[in-house]
């Protein structure tokens, strides 16, 4: 059986996109089957695997209202071992069309039981809030990876965060564990520790896989964000950082 | 209905307030800015501005403004964006052994500063989950970190507890 790996965090711009596109192709490159389910109606992932959806094509959305069997829409990618589900400008209207569904959390899970068969690997990236979309893939899945951009509000955010995935693991998914915090944008610890108490960081690391993620300092990846560096720059330090997170990650 | 000399009380008002300022003890003061929001100044960049009498808890408290002159490194990277505002107070909160990772940084310590206004943004939580649907906030999930009285070292400590109940139940 496969692991699901979501990455939450409802702040913009703490680095989720990057992070599931890279640990994605990551997994993908040390050879484990991996699917790539993109849940932000950005469609950001969706473009960085060069998949393009077009404005009536089938996309993760098709699958949430039945349209679509999730497996219709697994689309390949430049790796062999990564596949992806895109989403589609349809995807916006998920909080509206599912808010009054009973059942709406486990939605993802039940979809995903649909294309099990020999995937080591689902990462699942979210969109900036803590609606719908968010609460259903935190529902089902095996581990999350909280990306963190260290800015001010650091505590604030994760501390919403966090009680939003211990409702959520109480209440629908008892089995969940956060898997990794990754300070993203970040080149050493030094810099996390200007927001945070080194101790308490030290405590956090007894219980998550702490890991920073490298500015990109290089120039063969243009300049927005996100970007699959392990795909376009494998050399490059946030490659690195993604390729040892993913490694970490099998080994858990 | 005058019944007093508004002048001997306004007289009475400042020679109070000018009392509480000169036995002021500034060295408290200057402590408690430096572990609250990491500033440090010096007696000659402090400048008295006003006192008020004012109510705290149903009791006479007196508010005394000043205006202090502090020292801050504004962290500006090269595509003009502001990703730190520091000083230079030098407390334990950098890394055992670290040191500067990249030339933006100053030497020495740094402390972040926390203020109301970080703390501020922060209304009582609602979940919205559709149009015209808008949740209460259950007390059990969300509330304490949206709270603004709530104080850092205790919100990091729920953090750090929240995370072992998670990984360990």
């Amino acid at each position: 059986m496969g692991k699901i790996i979501t990455v939450v965090n409802q702040k913009d711009e703490s680095g989720k996109t990057t992070t599931a596109v890279n640990l994605a192709a990551s997994l993908g490159l040390i050879e484990k089957r991996t699917l790539l389910l993109d849940c932000d109606p950005q469609g950001d992932a969706t473009d960085c695997m060069k998949v393009s959806v077009g404005p009536q094509g089938p996309s993760l959305f098709g699958a949430l209202t039945g349209k679509n069997a999730l497996s219709e829409l697994v689309r390949d990618t430049e790796l062999r071992f990564l596949d992806v589900i895109p989403a589609g400008v349809d995807l916006f209207a998920a909080d509206r069309v599912f808010a009054g569904t009973p059942g709406k959390e486990t939605l993802i899970r039940n979809l995903l039981s649909d294309v099990w068969e020999d995937i080591d690997y689902i990462v699942i990236d979210t969109p900036s809030s803590l609606g719908v979309l968010t609460t259903a893939a935190v529902a089902a899945s095996d581990f999350i990876v909280i990306p963190v951009y260290c800015e001010p509000d650091i505590m604030l955010n994760l501390g919403l965060l966090l009680q939003t995935v211990a409702g959520i693991k109480k209440e629908f998914n008892p089995g969940m564990k956060i898997a990794a915090m990754v300070f993203t944008r970040c080149d050493s610890f030094d810099e996390v520790y200007r927001y945070v108490p080194p101790d308490w960081l030290e405590g956090v690391g007894k219980n998550v896989l702490l890991s920073t993620v490298a500015k990109y300092d290089g120039k063969n990846v243009s300049g927005s964000r996100p970007a699959a560096f392990v795909l376009e720059d494998v050399m490059s330090m946030p490659a690195e950082n993604y390729l040892d997170l993913a490694l970490e990650l099998v080994r858990t | 209905m005058k019944i007093t000399d508004a002048g001997i009380i306004q007289t009475g008002e400042e020679e109070l307030i000018n009392r509480i300022i000169e036995r002021l003890d500034w060295g408290t003061i200057a402590e408690i800015l430096r572990a609250k929001y990491g500033l440090t100044f010096d007696n000659d960049s402090i400048s008295y501005r006003q006192g008020d009498l004012v109510a705290h808890q149903g009791q006479v408290a007196y508010k005394l403004d000043f205006e202090v002159k502090v020292s801050l490194s504004v962290m500006v990277d090269r595509k003009g964006e502001c990703f730190d505002v520091v000083t230079s107070v030098t407390q334990e909160r950098q890394a055992p052994g670290g040191q500067a990772e990249d030339d933006t940084k100053p030497s020495g310590q740094q402390e972040k500063i926390v203020t109301d206004a970080d703390r501020s943004a922060a209304e009582p939580p609602s979940v919205v989950t559709g149009p015209g649907e808008r949740q209460a906030p259950d007390k059990g999930d969300h509330p304490s970190f949206l709270q603004q009285e709530i104080d850092s070292s205790d919100m990091a400590s729920r953090i750090a507890d929240i995370i072992a109940e998670i990984n360990n139940s």
